[in-house]
């Protein structure tokens, strides 16, 4: 029989329509719908910043195999915000665990975008995790004992499939606990599936607030939350760079472009909050969609507010066209910063070229800080670090891993040798109950040495506005501004990391320098 | 209230927006249009004219509008291949065999790319990338968008005039028309469609020269490219390449003047609305006769 005589050849053009008018319409009616959702937001609460050092803590532990458990932590932050007024957290846990024996492997779930738009930074962050595993399981496995199983899942840079993966791990897998993710909307939609499945969720990388607020209690987060970069940003601006332009902060047009996602609202909101308590000029805010294949008309409309100072949060997909455009459309300022995201991303910085010199970024992606520090750890973190580096510069063609990786690595090393052991040891076994008493009661205290990212780890109880929110790293805060100086980033701010002294208006050599 | 300067800006961006969506739709145009295959995997053979343009340029320090031969002869021969070993045997079965064959496909090039080339985000530096011409008033006109632009409008006409005055034209015009009746003037159907999907992947490598200064790469940098093709060669009219010339220049301005005027995050949601109102009117294209 020929093809030639068969009419179902080809697709006819009312069967393709229907297709495409279709998906177009659901298309429409989600860009649309998630527009309105973004604009119903809730709006920032009041922060007030004092930077504080001084922490007044009380760790009563009794934890002794076998014996009733009481671990009380009472600690007092070290910063004052009217979300976190001065707060002290006190968490009581006391039972008699039942200590059931030991198994001998432990299955985990982790998480990461390793592939669509968020690919480059999750599939980093995906092999320093499992570099952690590795260096973990050659010493045994958690304890010594139990050796580790992961479950690898790719959330392809989509909630819907990073939902539909967490319930995989969750359902199908049986994994005692989940670790993840970049992407805030990935980790919200993964950390709603992990909460129905009453799965231990520990989350890295992503930083949305909105995932704090929801009151969950599987969900335990290690970053800092979006505001607090936020207002990192503004008050680099306002120490900084307005003074070197010589003008006051009221002189002084700020333009507010992010991608629209929690990430760059949470960022953004943040900053701009700041912004209105401290007099800073913010004269617009273009949130733009990150997927886009244009941003001419995001550009045009920053450029019509005539900014001095650019405040951008980007993610690595949609920033290498935003500097071309850019540049092509002759958008001018005094100093372009950055939030994090993209502009923390290496290989999409070199993909900009020269053009990125003299942008600055605000975050905790300074590998070179954490480098700089190794110091200060104890010999064996030390030592684990070192390793982390090198193992990972050597799967990635000598690529020093970024702060994303670090995190990633620092936090896995530290669900897997601080809370996963206690979890065995005193309360019982590694089931999702046991792993919660043991993050609720873990207090691993401030401290560089101590931990391998930076400060410490408390995670916020029950009734807390913030539950499961790693709240040392919510306090302490620890943001600093690099800039981009032949490509390579150089901490400038806050002076006690600075290593070079900021270079502010933009020197005539970059394309967007304002003249 | 957006002064006027800025507005024009504007609506010269679109225009240009609109050139590199007709670039992106040609290939398309004829895989789509013509031989009515549904390529799914059309964004894909776009990344892949992309990384050798990029790799091109990188090793060899080609300068990737002189590499377009090279890669156009490649992506035939890779167009030609896939043809013949993966689309022509399921041609014969329902469409959504094809749908599945090319997202399948899709994703298969998208996940070797990953694996050969990493998610590294890698782009064409230095030349032309980011210069722009200078009008009177202020305006700008960026280069290479222009120049992709030109070669939109240029290969329009030409793959206008070879289907209307050339001996092949002639040929795949009758098979797009009635394959039985093709087939029994003694014409070799599949052949002709082994040579228009090789054509139409060899015009996505051209369309992957000329943005190539303009787009990073990396391995998901085509998706988005598929469903704006798709749009714009049903706008145009299917196989209707000066439609889809002016199809492209619409959805390109409509995208960037309502995201000035309003809110670039709607911009590309109310473009397409407004093509949904247009096949409600004229659902077989803008153009088509």
């Amino acid at each position: 029989m020929s093809r030639e005589h068969s009419s179902g050849k080809g697709v006819t053009r009312r069967g393709f329509l229907t297709v495409a008018v279709s998906a177009i319409v659901a298309g429409v009616v989600a860009g649309a719908g998630s527009y309105y959702a973004g604009l119903s937001a809730a709006p920032v609460k009041e922060v007030t910043k004092t930077l504080e050092r001084t922490v007044r803590e009380t760790v009563t532990t009794t934890l002794a195999p076998g014996a009733p458990t009481t671990v009380t932590t009472t600690l007092t932050s070290p910063v004052t915000t009217t979300v976190t007024q001065r707060e002290t957290i006190t968490t009581t846990i006391t039972k008699t665990p039942e200590i059931k024996p030991a198994p001998k492997e432990v299955k985990i779930g982790f998480i990461q975008p390793m592939t669509g738009a968020l690919a480059f930074n999750g599939k980093m962050a995906m092999d320093a995790m499992m570099i952690a595993v590795d260096m973990v399981n050659r010493e045994g496995g958690i304890a010594g004992k139990v050796k580790i199983v992961p479950v690898i899942a790719d959330a392809k840079s989509d909630p819907k499939v990073a939902a539909s993966e967490t319930e995989r791990l969750c359902t199908i897998e049986k994994v005692s606990l989940v670790i993840g993710c970049f992407g805030s909307a990935i980790m919200l939609a993964a950390s709603e599936v992990t909460e129905k499945y009453k799965i231990p969720g520990f989350w890295t990388g992503a930083i949305t607030r909105k995932a704090a607020e929801r009151g969950y209690k599987y969900w335990f987060h290690m970053e800092t939350l979006d505001f607090r970069v936020g207002e990192s940003v503004a008050q680099f601006t306002e120490e900084v760079v307005i003074p070197k332009l010589g003008k006051k902060p009221g002189d002084v047009n700020i333009v507010s472009m992010h991608e629209d996602g929690p990430f760059g609202t949470g960022t953004h909101d943040g900053a701009i909050e700041y912004a209105k308590k401290r007099g800073l000029n913010v004269v617009g805010r273009v949130p733009y969609s990150a997927k886009e294949t244009d941003f001419s008309s995001v550009i045009l409309k920053v450029k019509a507010a005539k900014p001095d100072i650019i405040w951008w949060t980007a993610y690595p997909s949609d920033m290498v066209l935003i500097c071309r455009q850019a540049k092509e459309l002759g958008l001018k300022a005094k100093a372009i910063i950055g939030f994090g995201g993209g502009t923390a991303t290496m290989p999409s910085i070199k993909a900009v070229g020269a053009d990125f010199n003299y942008i600055f970024d605000v975050g905790e992606e300074a590998g070179s800080v954490e480098t700089n520090k190794i110091e200060l750890l104890t010999p064996k973190l030390r030592n684990v670090l070192k390793e982390f580096e090198e193992r990972f510069k050597a799967e990635h063609e000598g690529m020093m891993p970024m702060g994303l990786d670090h995190d990633a690595f620092g936090h896995t090393y530290h669900v897997l040798t601080n809370i996963l052991p206690k979890a065995l040891q005193y309360f019982g076994s590694l089931d999702p109950e046991a792993v919660i008493e043991a993050a609720e009661s873990t207090v691993v205290q401030e401290g560089y040495g101590s931990t391998l990212p930076s400060y410490g780890y408390v995670y916020a109880p029950s009734g807390h506005p913030f539950k499961g929110q790693n709240m040392w790293k919510l306090w302490v805060n620890p943001n600093v501004a690099m800039q981009y100086i032949d490509l390579k980033p150089y901490v400038v701010w806050p002076p006690k990391y600075a290593v070079r002294e900021p270079i502010v208006p933009l020197p005539s050599t970059s394309p967007y320098a304002a003249t | 209230m957006l002064e006027l300067g800025v507005v024009l800006q504007g609506i010269i961006n679109g225009i240009l927006l609109g050139g590199i969506f007709v670039l992106m739709s040609i290939g398309l145009n004829l895989i789509f249009g013509v031989s009515r295959v549904i390529n799914f995997a059309h964004g894909d053979f776009l990344m892949l004219g992309l990384y050798s343009a990029y790799w091109l340029f990188t090793l060899y320090g080609l300068n990737p509008y002189l590499s377009a031969p090279l890669i156009i002869v490649l992506l035939f021969c890779i167009g030609f291949i896939i043809h013949w070993f993966l689309i022509n045997p399921i041609l014969e079965r329902p469409e959504l065999a094809q749908v599945l064959m090319t997202v399948g496909l899709s994703i298969i090039f998208q996940n070797g790319a990953l694996v050969a080339w990493s998610a590294d985000y890698r782009a064409i530096i230095g030349g032309i990338v980011g210069v722009s011409i200078p009008l009177i008033g202020g305006l700008l006109l960026p280069l290479t968008r222009v120049i992709a632009m030109i070669i939109g409008f240029g290969s329009s006409i030409l793959f206008y005039i070879f289907l209307k005055k050339t001996r092949l034209g002639m040929i795949i015009r009758a098979v797009a028309q009635d394959r039985v009746a093709a087939s029994l003037m003694g014409v070799d159907v599949e052949k002709i469609d082994r040579i228009c999907f090789g054509l139409g992947i060899a015009l996505t490598g051209l369309a992957a020269t000329a943005l190539s200064p303009i787009y990073s790469v990396h391995p998901f940098v085509g998706i988005p490219f598929t469903i704006l093709s798709f749009i714009v060669v049903i706008l145009g009219g299917l196989g209707n390449f000066l439609g889809a010339f002016l199809g492209g220049i619409i959805i390109g301005t409509l995208n960037a003047v309502i995201g000035l005027m309003w809110n670039p995050q709607l911009a590309m949601a109310v473009a397409f609305l407004i093509f949904i109102l247009i096949l409600f009117v004229k659902p077989r294209g803008l153009f088509a006769r």
